[in-house]
């Protein structure tokens, strides 16, 4: 059983590295989505130009396939945390600007919310 | 333990290479400035390396609403990347990345300059991305001598388009369609995969209630349970647009439909769409080199490049985004949705455009065109503007007012087939839709509404 798990984990790996090699064998691969995305946020605009807020308005994130999100900002400036949709904390590894949400995730809503100088950005994430 | 050791490492291994286009983190950073995260897996670019010479690329275009005001496009003065891997072209209302190298999973940040700044008040601002195809400058060969009404030269053999102007026939015809129609020979992008259900509801939710009643699918008002439907879940719901085939009253859910192609698409639909987006219609010659490339054409072949088809005809995960079939094709029969005799099962609708393709998926069995746009010939008719149309076409200008030299549903014919159009593979048999250079339906009228139209654009 374990020389079979063996073969396929390194069939599977082979894939990859050919894949990665035979370039045009790239054009007829994938798995899911329809080719189209989109997201959406809702700012308000000052008299000068800026931002004014768009904290704590929950923006939505998809997480990636390693669970993780990318962020603009240096997270450096950030105190980061990231909750289950009930409540309970979920660990994350900071990497340059991504959170990867770390552990057995189900499918379902997260929060991850970055907090500063008192302001709190949050962001829902779906994993889908 | 090591058992356990294994199954993860096989999992990982088994999901690392799914395709995704995302669109992350959409931030204002003023009145001037939006960054936008975009992410895709599968990215290549064979361009000045070899053949095919081709890339693929996303294409991003912006949206903005202010309270009681209609939606505008925001177009690009400038836009800069993070990262080195990816480079940026301006284009009509939007812009289109594409990678220098090859990664299954490309993340980056672009920051974009607005040519207009956002004025005071509360905006609501949307990013769409969709993947595009990039099918390189190069001769092509058009018709295939024996389908229906095809392409071709005056003895009705494949024409060699090389962008010199030369008189194209339709077979059994003695004076020439057109006489210097080279489109197709110049470098275009085209839609990976077709217009999508969720794609087509963000468009009908974006533009003014009026216009987004005239351009909805007519069939969105019957029930979503109702066959004639043939796989459209667009409905409305509380003055919103969305998909629901779950039937459960609340759109957009991840098994609602969004991904499956948009069905019932008239021409004007369709060129509104485009328009909107900042893209343009492709043309019939155009078609016929995103399907065959540079290759010599084979009597009666598909998109895919040969004579033979497999039947898409079980649905599994139906409706999400991993929408696919339990049939595979094989080296010689490529994968699509089409229509059986009467008696046998087959699917009554369109299914997710790019269902086909998977981690190991070669041209064939992924039922692909020759650069690597799905469901050419299955799934839905595309719409393309005719092969006696010779005129540059302009990009839309993001209003759905399109351009008046995209002409009109007279102008174009419906090329491909469908998940409706009967395939027998034997070569004889008179009805062969799919075929790259089939063109029986040339009087058909694309301003009826109808379960197997769909379409696609182009940059």
């Amino acid at each position: 059983m374990i020389k079979l798990l063996i073969f396929i984990v390194c069939l599977g790996f082979a894939q990859n590295a050919f894949a990665q090699g035979l370039g045009e064998q790239s054009a007829y691969r994938g798995g899911q989505g329809s080719g189209y995305a989109v997201n959406k946020v809702t700012v308000t605009i000052g008299p000068n130009g800026d931002v004014e807020s768009d904290f704590a308005k929950p923006q939505n994130q998809l997480l990636s396939e390693n669970n993780a999100i990318l962020f603009t900002d240096t997270l450096g400036n950030y105190t980061v945390s990231a909750f289950s949709s009930e409540g309970k904390q979920v660990k994350f590894l900071i990497k340059n600007n991504e959170v990867q949400l770390l552990g057995n995730l189900k499918t379902g809503i997260y929060w991850v919310t970055l907090a500063r100088s008192g302001k709190k950005e949050v962001y829902k994430v779906i994993k889908g | 333990m090591k058992y356990r050791l294994l199954m993860i490492s096989l999992f990982i291994s088994l999901v690392a290479n799914c395709s995704n286009l995302q669109v992350g983190e959409v931030r204002i950073l003023n009145h001037k400035q939006i960054s936008v995260n975009l992410g895709w897996s599968q990215c290549w670019n064979l361009k000045g390396r070899r053949a095919p010479f081709n890339h693929d690329a996303v294409y991003l275009f912006l949206k903005g609403k202010q309270s009681n005001t209609e939606s505008i496009s925001l177009p690009m003065a400038s836009v800069s990347m993070k990262s080195t891997l990816v480079s940026a072209k301006l284009k009509s209302v939007g812009v289109v990345f594409e990678t220098e190298t090859q990664d299954t999973a490309l993340r980056f940040t672009a920051i974009i300059d607005l040519v207009t700044p956002l004025s005071q008040g509360n905006w609501d601002i949307s990013a769409y991305a969709l993947e595009m195809v990039y099918i390189p400058e190069g001769s092509f060969w058009l018709g295939d001598s024996l389908s229906n009404n095809t392409l071709g030269g005056k003895n009705g053999s494949p024409l060699l388009i090389d962008g010199n102007p030369k008189p194209i026939f339709q077979i059994g015809d003695t004076n020439a369609l057109s006489n210097n129609n080279t489109s197709g020979f110049s470098s275009f992008y085209l839609m990976k995969q077709e217009i999508s259900q969720a794609s087509y509801t963000d468009f009908l939710n974006n533009i003014s209630k009026e216009e987004a009643e005239v351009l909805a699918p007519s069939i969105f008002t019957f029930p979503i349970a109702d066959s004639r439907r043939n796989r459209c879940f667009i409905t409305k719901v509380n003055g919103k647009f969305g998909t629901d085939a779950n039937q459960n009253g609340i759109l957009d859910e991840w098994n609602d439909g969004g991904s499956v192609a948009c069905n019932w698409l008239t021409n004007k639909q369709l060129l509104a769409y485009l328009s909107w987006a900042g893209l343009r219609p492709f043309t019939e010659l155009e078609f016929e080199k995103a399907c065959r490339g540079p290759l010599k054409p084979k009597a009666k072949e598909f998109a895919w490049g040969t004579q033979y088809a497999t039947d898409a005809n079980t649905i599994t995960q139906s409706g999400t985004s991993a929408e696919k079939v339990s049939e595979i094709g094989n080296d010689s029969s490529g994968l699509t949705n089409h229509a059986l005799l009467a008696g046998n099962l087959y699917l009554e609708g369109p299914i997710r455009s790019g269902f086909e393709f998977f981690r190991t998926s070669n041209r064939v069995i992924a039922g692909a065109g020759y650069h690597g746009n799905a469901d050419l010939s299955g799934n839905l008719w595309e719409q393309c503007l005719k092969g006696n149309i010779n005129t540059t076409l302009p990009l839309g200008n993001g209003t759905t007012n399109y351009p008046i030299e995209w002409g009109n549903a007279n102008d174009y014919i419906p090329r491909g087939g469908a998940w409706l159009s009967l395939v027998f593979n034997i070569l004889g048999y008179g009805f062969r839709d799919l075929a790259t250079s089939d063109r029986f339906y040339i009087d058909y009228d694309l301003n009826e509404s109808r379960g197997t139209i769909g379409g696609r654009g182009a940059l």
